[in-house]
């Protein structure tokens, strides 16, 4: 969706001239995947500004560690990084209990005003109900045990497919789709506790459902 | 009707989201979710997370990450949002180290001063050279009172002063050296075998102005890093 990798010579390319030594093409690399890798952390840890520092060490060490890149498959390479790197920090945090419940009850808001202001160009209640939700989705993620909860961030957020999932992870296909299933149908029920904050759309309990099957006929929460 | 088979599992749900299941576990898993109502909504709740983690999307960007040779760049100004922060900080990050070495020197110019000053009043014989006190701390335990008074503060400015003013520390152990310690030792610490009441004086309010200056400094590096 978001990004698709260049022709892949161009990056090859990249890569040597920055395994090379060439600070600047190691730059061109970052600014391609850095909004990715930031969104990656974002989500894992719930905190923009332990995120910011998780994807500026993550990249330092990225650039340390050039040598190691075998092929030009950066992008997968970079999120690893990162994603080893946020559940250090997650780690870290799980020895200070006090600063965990800290970022769990105060997760960030911090991507909301680019949410709101690229949502509110349609309905502002839609954007409003929408800010909601992903606020709301973002408490949710926090709950979800670390392995399921990077299986639904790259899988599911950020759109990666599963054998880049496999490479970012280390784990293979079969472990991933039972992460990525237990991490959804965790966080379906955990919405579905805290369903009086969610907007009306998104509200399916069991008795409001309609007795007829779910087919393709049935309305769907979100075009 | 009643529901035809076992209830589907959430990873068989997952994966009928994703359209991974095969066509005979296709028709298997509709034909009983067609009957099943508590099935039917664990899937359509399983969908509902599917498409709002999606919405969701990439999270915008806050910060430049690209590396420098020195540091870090900031991001060009955006026409919609400000930057956040500023990482590039030569500036006050100077002014912290000048302010943090004005001050230290100020101080040991004071404590040079104050040192010089008590062994004049408590000495009656004059405690001479550095080498003396320093000696004398570091063999003897039975030494008078006044020379381990004046020892141990000149030790102290003769060790800690060369990297107060950015010299390179000199190689000799300084308190094992029976010779005088020349270099930039002797500016901070002048040689005390002939005292003269006006310089530890002068030492001291040269240093409280230095350490004023100093603290200056670090106080407004301080209020700018906190911006």
């Amino acid at each position: 969706m978001s990004i698709t990798p260049p022709a892949d010579d161009d990056q090859r390319l990249l890569v040597m001239r920055a395994q090379a030594g060439d600070l600047d093409a190691f730059n061109e690399l970052v600014s391609r995947y850095q909004r990715v890798a930031y969104s990656v952390a974002l989500r894992l840890l719930g905190d923009a500004d332990q995120a910011a520092d998780a994807t500026q060490d993550a990249i330092l060490a990225a650039y340390r560690g050039l040598a190691g890149l075998r092929g030009g498959a950066f992008r997968t390479w970079l999120l690893r990084i990162v994603t080893n790197q946020c559940l250090d920090v997650l780690r870290a945090r799980s020895r200070r209990p006090v600063m965990s419940l800290d970022a769990m009850s105060a997760p960030c808001d911090d991507d909301t005003p680019a949410l709101m202001l690229a949502a509110s160009d349609g309905d502002p209640v839609a954007a409003a109900e929408q800010h909601e939700l992903h606020a709301l989705l973002r408490r949710g993620l926090l709950v979800l045990p670390e392995d399921q909860r990077v299986a639904v961030v790259l899988s599911d957020i950020e759109g990666f497919r599963y054998d880049e999932i496999a490479a970012i992870t280390g784990a293979n296909l079969g472990t991933i789709k039972a992460r990525r299933a237990r991490g959804r149908a965790r966080l379906r029920d955990w919405l579905s506790h805290h369903v009086e904050l969610l907007p009306r759309d998104y509200r399916h309990t069991p008795r409001d459902e309609s007795p007829t099957g779910g087919g393709p006929d049935q309305p769907h929460p979100i075009k | 009707m009643a529901p035809s088979e076992e209830h589907v599992s959430d990873e068989i749900l997952s994966e009928r989201i994703d359209g991974l299941l095969v066509a005979d576990e296709v028709a298997r898993v509709e034909d009983h979710l067609a009957t099943c109502r508590q099935c039917a909504a664990r899937a359509e709740g399983l969908t509902s997370v599917r498409l709002a983690l999606r919405s969701m999307g990439t999270a915008t960007l806050t910060r430049d990450f690209r590396l420098e040779p020195m540091g870090r760049v900031d991001l060009p100004p955006s026409p919609r949002r400000a930057p956040v922060q500023r990482v590039t900080a030569s500036g006050w990050l100077a002014r912290r180290v000048i302010g943090s070495v004005l001050s230290l020197f100020g101080l040991i110019l004071i404590l040079a001063g104050v040192a010089t000053l008590t062994t004049q009043q408590l000495g009656n014989s004059p405690v001479s050279s550095a080498s003396t006190a320093s000696l004398s701390t570091s063999s003897a335990t039975s030494t008078s009172n006044s020379i381990s008074q004046a020892g141990s503060p000149t030790t102290a400015t003769a060790i800690t002063s060369p990297s107060a003013t950015g010299h390179p520390p000199p190689t000799t152990a300084l308190g094992a050296t029976p010779t005088p310690v020349g270099g930039p030792a002797a500016v901070v610490a002048p040689n005390h075998g002939n005292p003269s009441p006006t310089v530890p004086a002068m030492q001291i309010a040269l240093g409280t102005l230095v350490l004023l200056l100093g603290g200056l400094g670090l106080s407004r590096a301080r209020a700018r890093a906190r911006r």
